[in-house]
């Protein structure tokens, strides 16, 4: 596996190469602003590109403007983006500019070495990455009154392992139910909330997050 | 102001000017009708001699001439230059006392002395009236200069050289300054004077026409009142230097003579025509403005500059109030820039205490306007010290928004520090544990294992601890997404239930948004300190203002804690507070303009 980084901190840049070096992935380009990462990505053609959010020269939100940039130049390079804070709105933007091979964890998440591979591996394989915090964030933040009050208990953990972007094969393996009982919950869920996106859309997480936060 | 003034025969204030007016004019009217009185009896007993002619009209017509400008003259003068046009008008009849009819040798004397007086005077008259005068001023002040020299050079030294009994006239009274009985010396002094005349009249012809010009450049279409007295006083220059050309030629019996001699009082009875059209309209004025300072003691909304223009008759016209630091400002405390030109300053002992702006194309009546600002003098007053207590508060909000705006730019410095520093410091930390937990479980040392993961556990709430304090120091998001964004993530970590009824999508000022974050997040974190059953919040623009609704079953701490207002009043909002049905709500008003 072929690894880009952009971070503007070099003791970040370097703690987070060791990390992907021990997990067995090549880093083939680190840098610290937008300009360079771009000319190393033309340069190397990473499979997926580690972006910090807040960059030089502002440190607002680069790091999306470096994903969007990414996108257009590089379909085929997924990312992660790595925040020391984690905004529902931001997530939200960067799914809808870069609906599939994309990620948006808390900056320390990837510290443990099972997450940072279970989340390249899922964004190389085309598939989306929400922080469990953001989903955890915003399924609370409703009450039992709230829209999520049509669900069943299992219904809202599916919905949240969803949101997270988690694929029915894999809820099913974590909630320990066939892949079938998820497509249902799915459905179900789909229905009950009223979301017009198709269950089987790989735009539904998306949709998903754009109804916990509305 | 009633709103049936058009319906009446004359505006409101006019009669009430008329019947005081007519008060003021009775001392001139007594004074007048004397004069005109022995002018009359001089002219009956020696027509042959006069300067009118014998023709009775032509001195019915100098006689009307000179009362009605003493008349006039008289009820219209203010300030320094009051007694100008009487004195004129006075000189004017008693010209005509330098006849063998004079009643006495005093009376002789003063017509000998006289003579010429009355150019100078009417000239002078017109010294400062108008912008137009002000600009060609210099061409008038040497007309003036020119006739005053012909007046006392004709008149009293010319009388002083010889005496007309010298000259031959055997019944005329004794002249009492006559000094000298040199006839030669009095031809020559007399015909200097009336070629002082000419060459004034002249000037104050030309002094007309360039009047005539800089009027019509300044667009002033309308015939007004000083462009009136203006043509007037001109048209008596020209008929005097006319009638002294005439004299120089051919001595006093001539029948051009007396044609520009009645030319002459035709331009003094049209000037005090004007002057009292002029003192009409001056009284009106000042009781519009009277009217004008009542009405607007009962609508605080109007002003003095509404007052006056209307009384003015200039839409335009505003009034500015100096600050102690030189600037100025309108009355409610907002700086204005006061333009270079077309103002007037109201000064108090030599102190100016006010400007008054005239619009761009008003033409400037400064009898009109000095009665008018006199009027309004009070209300100016009362204005300049509510303008000065005015600017003295937007100044203090403007610091107050100055000292918010400080401790927001401090709250993200601090913030900014905390994400480079310390924060990055602790994610290299955890990296760097997790490096250390893998290598240790690959050599499987199990103990250093769990003591590395731990630490790990340590590392990732100091963190945790870390990240929530920045964030409630500064929402980096607020100024990148918006508040509407930004007020979701802060709900989002809110420690109780909150519901979002309604938030703006459109971007505001700056200041408005982190006054309105500011609320909510620190309503949101007294939530924490004492958990409300849940919040609900609302944002929505409402004409210039947006509003912020916050509301609970119960307030956080039992009360909304007091500091929340602080923030709002720096950009210049309303805070209210209110309980119903068990309801606390909180409802801020933040002005965006």
């Amino acid at each position: 596996m072929r690894v880009a980084i952009v971070d503007d901190q070099v003791l970040l840049r370097e703690g987070l190469a060791r990390l992907l070096a021990e997990a067995g992935m090549r880093v083939v380009a680190s840098e610290g602003d937008v300009d360079s990462f771009l000319g190393a990505v033309d340069a190397s053609h990473p499979d997926v590109a580690i972006i910090d959010i807040r960059l030089p020269p502002t440190f607002t939100d680069e790091g999306l403007r470096a994903a969007d940039l990414l996108r257009t130049r590089h379909p085929g390079t997924a990312a992660l983006v790595l925040s020391q804070y984690l905004d529902a709105g931001y997530a939200l933007r960067l799914l809808e500019s870069f609906p599939s091979g994309v990620g948006y964890l808390l900056k320390d998440r990837v510290s443990q070495v099972a997450v940072l591979i279970d989340a390249v591996e899922r964004v190389v394989a085309g598939e989306c990455v929400v922080d469990p915090s953001i989903v955890s964030r915003l399924v609370s933040r409703t009450g039992p009154a709230g829209p999520l009050g049509v669900l069943t208990p299992r219904e809202r953990d599916v919905l949240g392992l969803m949101a997270e972007g988690r694929t029915n094969s894999a809820i099913g393996q974590r909630l320990y139910l066939s892949e079938k009982t998820v497509e249902g919950n799915v459905r179900r869920i789909f229905d009950k909330l009223g979301l017009t996106d198709t269950p089987e859309d790989d735009r539904r997480v998306l949709a998903v997050l754009a109804f916990l936060r509305a | 102001m009633p709103a049936s003034s058009g319906l009446a025969l004359f505006p409101p204030g006019v009669i009430p000017a008329i019947v005081w007016g007519v008060a003021r004019l009775v001392p001139w009217a007594v004074v007048a009708a004397v004069l005109a009185g022995v002018t009359a009896n001089v002219l009956r007993l020696r027509a042959e001699v006069s300067f009118a002619g014998p023709s009775v009209a032509a001195q019915a017509l100098e006689i009307g001439a000179g009362a009605a400008l003493i008349v006039a003259g008289g009820a219209a003068g203010r300030g320094p230059g009051r007694w100008l046009l009487p004195a004129a008008g006075v000189g004017w009849l008693i010209t005509e006392w330098a006849s063998p009819a004079a009643p006495d040798a005093a009376a002789f004397t003063a017509g000998l002395v006289a003579v010429l007086v009355a150019l100078p005077l009417v000239l002078a008259s017109r010294w400062r009236h108008s912008p137009v005068t002000r600009a060609l001023s210099g061409l008038l002040a040497l007309a003036v200069l020119l006739a005053l020299a012909g007046a006392v050079v004709s008149g009293p030294l010319a009388s002083a050289a010889a005496s007309p009994r010298d000259g031959g006239c055997t019944d005329c009274a004794r002249d009492l300054i006559g000094i000298a009985h040199d006839i030669r010396l009095n031809t020559l002094l007399a015909r200097l004077g009336e070629q002082f005349v000419v060459v004034a009249g002249l000037l104050a012809v030309a002094w007309l026409a360039g009047s005539m010009v800089r009027a019509r450049r300044h667009r002033s279409l309308t015939p007004s009142y000083d462009l009136a007295a203006d043509v007037a006083a001109a048209t008596f220059a020209a008929a005097s230097a006319c009638g002294a050309a005439v004299l120089l030629r051919s001595g006093p019996a001539d029948t051009l003579a007396y044609d520009s001699r009645a030319a002459a009082d035709c331009a003094l009875l049209v000037l005090s025509a004007v002057l009292a059209g002029f003192a009409l309209r001056t009284a009106r004025a000042r009781r519009m403005v009277a009217r004008a300072a009542v009405a607007v003691a009962d609508d605080p909304a109007g002003g003095a500059a509404d007052a006056l223009a209307a009384a003015l008759g200039d839409p335009g016209l505003h009034v500015a109030y100096p600050a102690r630091d030189g600037t100025w400002h309108d009355h409610r405390g907002q700086p204005v820039v006061l333009p270079e030109r077309n103002v007037t300053m109201v000064t108090d002992e030599g102190e100016i205490v006010a400007a008054v702006v005239h619009g761009r194309l008003a033409r400037i009546d400064y009898a009109s306007l000095t009665g008018a600002i006199s009027a309004a003098r009070l209300l100016l007053d009362t204005e300049r010290l509510e303008a000065g207590a005015l600017a003295r508060v937007n100044d203090l909000r403007a610091a107050r928004q100055q000292v918010a705006e400080a401790a927001d730019a401090a709250r993200a410095g601090l913030e900014r520090d905390l994400h480079d520093g310390a924060q990055q410091r602790l994610v290299a930390l955890r990296y760097a544990l997790g490096l250390a937990g893998i290598r240790a479980a690959r050599r499987s040392e199990s103990a250093l294992s769990a003591r590395l993961t731990d630490a790990d556990r340590a590392a990732e709430q100091a963190l945790a601890d870390l990240r929530e304090l920045a964030h409630g120091i500064s929402a980096a998001a607020l100024d990148v997404e918006g508040l509407a964004d930004a007020v979701r993530s802060a709900a989002e970590r809110a420690p109780g239930p909150v519901t979002i009824v309604e938030l703006p999508a459109e971007r505001l000022p700056e200041r408005v948004e982190r006054a309105a974050y500011r609320l909510i997040a620190d309503s949101l974190r007294e939530m924490a300190r004492a958990p409300a059953s849940g919040l609900s919040i609302a944002v929505r623009r409402a004409g210039d203002d947006l509003i912020v609704e916050l509301t609970c079953d119960r307030a956080p701490g039992g009360e909304w804690p007091a500091y929340l207002g602080d923030r709002v009043a720096a950009v210049g909002g309303q805070l209210q507070r209110t309980a119903d049905h068990g309801h606390q709500r909180l409802i801020a008003v933040l002005p965006c303009e």
